[in-house]
This record gives structure tokens, C-alpha cells and sequence, in this order.
């Protein structure tokens, strides 16, 4: 009995337990085995079946890519577009997998392996989507000679000729793989197009850019049709976001009703109608405003038909806040002067005057 | 990014070719598409990304769903316009029956056992101004009588033809040619409406119980050689098939909104049958008016639930091109314009106004000597009431302009032979032999 109390620590109080320093060794070694065990069974923050199954699935192992390397690329993206769910919701493991699960996993773990490097997935990427980035980048530029210079050059871009920091940098490795590989290189063509557009644009001397008019002073603008642009500013502010894409993507881009339903992923006939009701919408809301605004229904009517050559209204920038015009309306920049009003805002406005 | 547009204020590359191809959850396409409505540069590269798309992935997903919805239409439609088909074809059938009805009206109106209190109310046929319908009958046919004596000893007919044939008019529609129905008489109740035509003997058939009433008579309405039927209300509820007038449409309570036209301006009166005797089928020219009683017969005065039918204008009876075949064997060989029947006793008056008398139903005629001043126009049979007497006429009810009046129940009694003048007298007889001026 004295030998039992001859352990205890003579410096703690009653009705506290000490154990032996034996005891105490024992039990932080216990510990530490549960957390070696439980970063064992995580890879890279996923856990390891989920990891190894992924890993698997996207023949990373092909691509020389490690199980850690593209667990970490998975947790990356994941906890950036937060598991695809909206801000509020906090995703559950099962929806973390799914998310996992439902991404590009090959081409995922090959543009991963092409940004860090990897010779094999080079090899690979370049068999596979040489060609097919070929194609797409003459498709964009309607040029066989600029298709292939564009694509030469985003092939450097890509391979990651250029550094940042002394470290090689791929645009490759933003390739979230939420989409298609094939698509993410068509948008990065088309994005590099136009960015070479405005460029070269930018380069042009100002006398040869067409020619901007100078605000021209017009005579005084009467108060019904300073009212009428004024109405006709507030009906497009007024429109949702899909209003102004399909009014902005037909009127000022001159799209087809095929281009749009093609990018918005409905039938041509859809977007006719949607169309129509838009204008309709449009014009009540025209002619509500002007109501509004003190004018009987009759002279609203009237205001309506007034020539929208007479208005002074920037409709690209009541649709859309970058006053830049479209890539594909090659006029000029809009100006206040009614006459440089260019024939897609003639054309909305008579739609919404029908 | 590029490098030209400014990072954070578009989306990505990544972000962009996911929206192109459609592979965005909703919340980020809807942010992406906020993004392209306002921008030209990213709505430029996703129309560029799209162009560039292969044909075999630009398909749009939801056009699927359109060829989807329409090859279900496809398959919905057959079904559709079938049932429609079969509900046009359905309305069609029961609206001719009904027209039809109207045509072979045969107020058949089974007799009341003698034991059966009287419960018949009025049901007045007189001709309704918005009657439409017209049937055109040209050659008579067999005599009903005969037809009646073929079903048997027990079934007694009295017989009224028509005054005239020909057109009708008096907002009287054009009338189809009837069907000929193949239809079974029955022994008791089948009756037969026939009649003729220019263009080939017509027959409306009447069978079943015909027009039920609280105690019931049978009537059967026999065309002469035109017979006016006017449109029955719906109200009415006659079937086609077997002619039949529901009870309920002559029932006290719907008989004042129910007006059926089978015979205008002239009345008969249906012969009374002993208890012992089947109910006599009673045959009603289209010209003919009826009005049967049911219920206490001293109350037939208006508002008395009254079945209005038949309608055959003026013109229409002085049209005699033809008549029944059964009375053009009259001694004088000319058409009929009234006939009544009582048992195997029948009385006809030609068109000049002679009288004849048949006790072998119609086979033999006998004429009998004029007693009366004028010209003879109309017969008909009376009903006494309840100890009327032969040779006595009591009917308080027939004071009205009721002319038959058929006490159904059981002290209903065949009274006496009326004879109506041009004059406007009137003439009774219990045989058809002596009249006397009433």
C-alpha cells in the first residue's frame, strides 16, 4: 500500500489523479499513431478512397501525376467554386464526392500534368488536342495563316515559356474541369482573338480608326423627345439579364437566332418568341413611362412614333455597361450625336416602336 | 485571364467555356449570363467559343424535348381527334333519334286497368307556332286498323286519318325521308305510323309502351297522307328506337313546357276500353288534335299541364293528293278526311263530307244518311266520365275546347260518337247510325 502512495505526486491535490510518468508515455503515443493513421487515410484533404478512386478514374498515374498531386488540384477547385453549390449552402462529404465525380477527370489530371510539367502528358496533350486547337483557332479567325499563328502562340503560352516569380506559369493549370478541355482551349482562343483584336486596334493611328464624329450641336431637343429617350433608358434598365442578352446579342451583335440559341441552349423558336414578348414588353413599358411621366395615352402613342433618328439614346449603354462595342460591330464607338446611331439601334428602336 | 480584360470583373476562361457548353450549376450560369448581357468582349467570346463548337456538340439539349413533346403529340393527337370523333358521332346519333322521335310520335298511351284510380292529366296536342318539323307522305298505306287487327282480337283500334296531304306549312321544316325500321310490333303496344310518299311509302314505326302516362292509355298516331311533327322540346325525352314518349316528359309537372305537334286543328277522342279489354290502340291523324285528361275532369281549364303537338296548317289539309289506302276504298272512292274508330266500329267522312260506317274495322263501309245540316268536317269520340250513359254525355270536361277527353281511370267510359259540321254544329251518336244535334 505505501508503495502505491509513494507515486503520487505529493505536490497535487486532494481528489486529483496523477498518473506515473510510465502512464503518461503510454498515452501520447496512442495519440500521435491516431493522427499518423488518420493523415494516412487523407489525401491531400480527400480522403484516400475517394482520392485513390478519382486518382483512378482520371488515369493520373499515366500523366505522371501523384495521387497527392491531383488530390491537392481536386481540393483546390473544389473549395474554389465551393463544390459548385451556391455561397450558403455548406456542402456535405457526399456532395463534395459528387462534385468530385461529375468534373472532367482526365483531362483534369492532363492539364494538371501539362502545367507542371510533365513530359508524358505533353506528349499526350499534344497528340490529342494539336489538332483540334488548330481548327478551332482558323474557325475563329477565318484565316488559315492567323489560325495557325494564333495557335502556335498559345501553344508557348501554354507550355509556360512565360515565368512569373521564376516559376513557369500554364494557363493550363486555371482548367477547373467543369468543362470540356477541348472547350476550355476554343474559349482561350477566342479570348487570345480578341484580345489580339483590340491590340492591333489599339495600335491603329487615330486617323485611320473610322472616323468619330464630333458631337455634333443639333438643334434643341424638345422636351417630348427628351422624354422619350429618357423613357426609353429606363424600360432597358428595367429588363433582366436574359432580356438584355438576347435584345443586346440580336440588335447590337447581329446574331442569329441560331447563334443564340445555341449558346443559350434552346430552340431557334424559343428565342423568336422571346424575342417578340421582349419587344412587346418593351414597348408598354415605353408607353407606361411616358404615361407616367404626364402624357396621355395617345401622345405616348405619338412619342413612340417619333423617328429614332431624332432620340438621342445610347441603347449599348443602356444595355450593357461596357461601352465598348461589340467585338463584332466594327463601327465606332457611340457617341451622343444622334447620327452616328448605327442601323442595330435604328432597328430595336423601331421594334420597340411596333 | 486575359490579359487585356480586367481579372475580377469577368469571369474566367474556365467559368466562360462552362457556360458556353452548358456545364454550370443554375446559380452561376445565371451570374455568368448577368455578366455576358452587359459585357460585348465575353459575350463576343462565348459566341466565338460556340461557333467554334463541332456540329455534333452544338445540338442543343432541349431540342430534344421539343421532338419528344411532339412525337408525343403525334401519338396524342390520333387519340384526340378520335374521341372527338366518337363524341361528334355519339351527339349525332342521339340529336337524329331525337328528330327522329318526332317523326314516329305515337302517343301510345296504355290504358289504365279499370281498378287503377285516374291519375291522367291533360295532355293537349295542338300545334306549337314554332313547330319546324314536315314529312311528307304521298301514298297511303295500309290501313292501321288492319295492322291492328292483325295483332290480335284484343287490341282495338280507333283510327282518325288525316284531312290532307301535301306540304305543310306554318314554319314546319322540310322533312327527311324517314327510315324504314325494321320494327317488331308488339302484340300489345307495337303500333305502326304509316305513311307515304312521292317518292316511296314511309313508315314510322312505333313499338314499346309509347307515351306512359299516370294511368295509361295507348295511342297510337297515325299519319294520313302529311303529317306535321313538331320539333319536340328535349324535354321531352322521346326515344327514337322505339317511339317512346318518357313518363316523366308527360308527366303533369313537364308537360306544360312539352309540345309535341301531331295533328292540328280537328280532335279525337280515344275510345275507352273496358277493364277487361287490352288497352285500344288509338290512331291520330297528323291533322288531328288530342288532349287526354288525367286527373279530375272537371279541371282542364288553362294552366292545366297540356302536351301541345302537331301542326298542320289549312293548306296543308286542302292538299288531298293522297291519302290512307285503307280509306280510299270508301263507297264514294274518295279521300279521307276524318276517321274514328271505336272497337270494330269506324265512322270516316269523305272529302265532301260524307259519312260512312264500318263494323268490321274498316273492311266493309256502309253509308249513313245525312241528318245534319251542312257539311260534315270532323269526328270524334267522347268519354263520359263516370256513370255516363250511353247516349247521355256528361263530360263536363269536354265543355272545353278539349275535345277528347280521356278519363283513363276507372270510371272512364266510352261514350258517344261526336260529328262536327262546317257549320260549326255539333251532332252526337252511340252507334254512327242516329245522330242527334247536341
Amino acid at each position: 500500500v505505501r508503495s502505491i502512495f509513494e507515486d503520487v505526486d505529493a505536490a497535487s491535490q486532494p481528489g486529483e489523479l496523477t498518473l506515473s510518468l510510465s502512464s503518461a508515455e503510454q498515452t501520447v503515443a496512442a495519440v500521435s499513431e491516431l493522427e499518423i493513421n488518420r493523415a494516412q487515410s487523407e489525401v491531400s484533404g480527400l480522403p484516400a478512397a475517394l482520392a485513390t478512386e478519382l486518382w483512378v478514374t482520371a488515369r493520373a498515374e499515366s500523366c505522371s501525376l501523384t495521387r497527392e498531386e491531383f488530390g491537392a488540384a481536386l481540393v483546390t477547385i473544389g473549395e474554389k467554386y465551393h463544390y459548385g453549390l451556391p455561397p450558403e449552402i455548406r456542402p456535405t462529404p457526399a456532395q463534395e464526392a459528387a462534385f468530385y465525380r461529375g468534373l472532367h477527370l482526365p483531362e483534369l489530371a492532363l492539364a494538371q500534368a501539362c502545367a507542371l510539367g510533365r513530359d508524358a502528358a505533353w506528349q499526350r496533350f499534344f497528340n490529342t488536342y494539336r489538332a483540334s486547337l488548330t481548327q478551332a483557332a482558323i474557325a475563329i479567325t477565318g484565316s488559315a495563316t492567323e489560325g495557325h499563328d494564333l495557335a502556335d502562340s498559345l501553344y508557348a503560352e501554354l507550355f509556360g515559356l512565360t515565368e512569373r516569380g521564376g516559376r513557369r506559369s500554364s494557363p493550363l493549370a486555371s482548367y477547373s474541369g467543369r468543362g470540356s478541355l477541348v472547350g476550355w482551349l476554343r474559349t482561350t482562343v477566342a479570348q487570345r482573338y480578341i484580345d489580339h483584336h483590340r491590340r492591333t486596334r489599339r495600335e491603329t493611328p487615330l486617323d485611320d480608326q473610322e472616323g468619330v464624329a464630333p458631337a455634333a450641336i443639333s438643334a434643341p431637343i424638345s422636351a417630348e423627345l427628351d422624354r422619350l429617350a429618357q423613357a426609353v433608358s429606363r424600360s432597358f434598365e428595367a429588363l433582366s439579364s436574359e432580356g438584355r442578352f438576347l435584345l443586346a446579342s440580336y440588335f447590337l451583335d447581329q446574331k442569329t437566332l441560331s447563334q443564340i440559341a445555341r449558346l443559350l441552349n434552346v430552340h431557334e423558336a424559343t428565342i423568336s418568341r422571346r424575342l417578340k414578348r421582349l419587344t412587346r414588353e418593351v414597348r408598354k413599358q415605353l408607353l407606361r413611362t411616358l404615361q407616367s411621366g404626364g402624357l396621355s395615352r395617345r401622345a405616348a402613342e405619338e412619342a413612340l412614333g417619333a423617328d429614332p433618328r431624332d432620340l438621342e439614346v445610347n441603347l449599348r449603354a443602356a444595355l450593357q455597361t461596357s461601352q465598348a462595342a461589340a467585338f463584332f460591330d466594327k463601327s465606332v464607338p457611340r457617341t451622343a450625336d444622334p447620327a452616328s446611331q448605327t442601323d442595330p439601334d435604328r432597328e430595336m428602336l423601331n421594334q420597340a416602336r411596333q | 485571364m486575359s490579359q487585356i480584360l480586367q481579372p475580377g470583373q469577368h469571369p474566367e476562361t474556365d467559368e466562360l467555356n462552362a457556360f458556353v457548353e452548358h456545364s454550370l450549376p443554375v446559380h452561376e450560369e445565371k451570374k455568368i449570363l448577368a455578366h455576358v448581357a452587359t459585357c460585348a468582349d465575353c459575350r463576343a467570346i462565348a459566341y466565338l467559343a460556340s461557333s467554334a463548337l463541332p456540329a455534333e456538340s452544338t445540338v442543343p439539349r432541349p431540342t430534344a424535348t421539343p421532338k419528344s413533346s411532339l412525337s408525343r403529340w403525334n401519338l396524342t393527337w390520333p387519340a384526340v381527334v378520335a374521341l372527338a370523333c366518337l363524341v361528334i358521332v355519339i351527339v349525332i346519333v342521339r340529336h337524329h333519334g331525337k328528330s327522329q322521335a318526332t317523326f314516329t310520335v305515337a302517343a301510345n298511351l296504355e290504358r289504365a286497368h279499370p281498378a287503377e284510380p285516374a291519375n291522367a292529366r291533360v295532355a293537349e296536342l295542338t300545334p306549337p307556332k314554332s313547330s319546324t318539323s314536315q314529312m311528307q307522305t304521298s301514298r297511303a298505306m295500309a290501313a292501321l286498323s288492319s295492322a291492328a287487327s292483325r295483332e290480335g282480337a284484343s287490341t282495338k283500334t280507333t283510327s282518325i286519318d288525316g284531312l290532307a296531304s301535301g306540304k305543310l306549312q306554318d314554319g314546319l321544316f322540310e322533312a327527311k325521308k324517314l327510315p324504314v325500321p325494321r320494327t317488331n310490333s308488339s302484340p300489345v303496344a307495337g303500333r305502326e305510323f304509316l305513311g307515304g310518299s312521292s317518292q316511296g311509302p314511309m313508315r314510322a314505326a312505333v313499338s314499346g309502351p309509347g307515351i306512359q302516362f299516370g294511368s295509361p292509355a295507348r295511342v297510337a298516331i297515325s299519319g294520313a297522307d302529311s303529317i306535321a311533327v313538331g320539333a319536340l322540346p328535349r324535354a321531352a325525352g322521346i326515344s327514337s328506337n322505339e317511339g317512346e314518349v318518357g313518363q316523366n316528359a308527360f308527366s303533369p309537372d313537364n308537360a306544360p313546357k312539352t309540345t309535341s305537334s301531331l295533328a292540328a286543328n280537328q280532335q279525337s277522342l280515344a275510345t275507352p276500353k273496358p277493364a277487361s279489354t287490352p288497352p285500344p290502340l288509338m290512331h291520330y291523324s297528323a291533322n288531328q288534335a288530342v288532349t287526354v285528361t288525367n286527373g279530375v275532369p272537371t279541371e282542364p281549364e288553362s294552366g292545366t299541364p297540356s302536351i301541345r303537338a302537331g301542326a298542320v296548317s289549312r293548306s296543308a289539309q286542302l292538299d288531298k293528293s293522297a291519302t290512307l289506302e285503307k280509306h280510299s276504298v270508301l263507297p264514294s272512292h274518295l279521300p279521307v278526311l276524318s276517321v274514328i274508330s271505336r272497337d270494330t266500329r269506324e265512322l270516316a267522312i269523305d272529302t265532301v263530307g260524307a259519312l260512312f260506317r264500318s263494323e268490321d274495322s274498316g273492311v266493309s263501309w256502309q253509308p249513313v244518311p245525312t241528318q245534319w245540316k251542312g257539311r260534315a268536317v270532323a269526328l270524334t269520340v267522347t268519354f263520359s266520365l263516370s256513370e255516363a250513359m250511353p247516349g247521355k254525355q256528361t263530360s263536363t270536361a269536354s265543355s272545353s275546347k278539349v275535345a277528347a277527353n280521356v278519363n283513363l281511370g276507372a270510371s272512364a267510359q266510352p261514350s258517344m260518337f261526336e260529328l262536327t259540321t262546317n257549320e260549326g254544329d255539333l251532332w252526337i251518336s252511340a252507334d254512327g247510325q242516329i245522330w242527334k244535334r247536341k
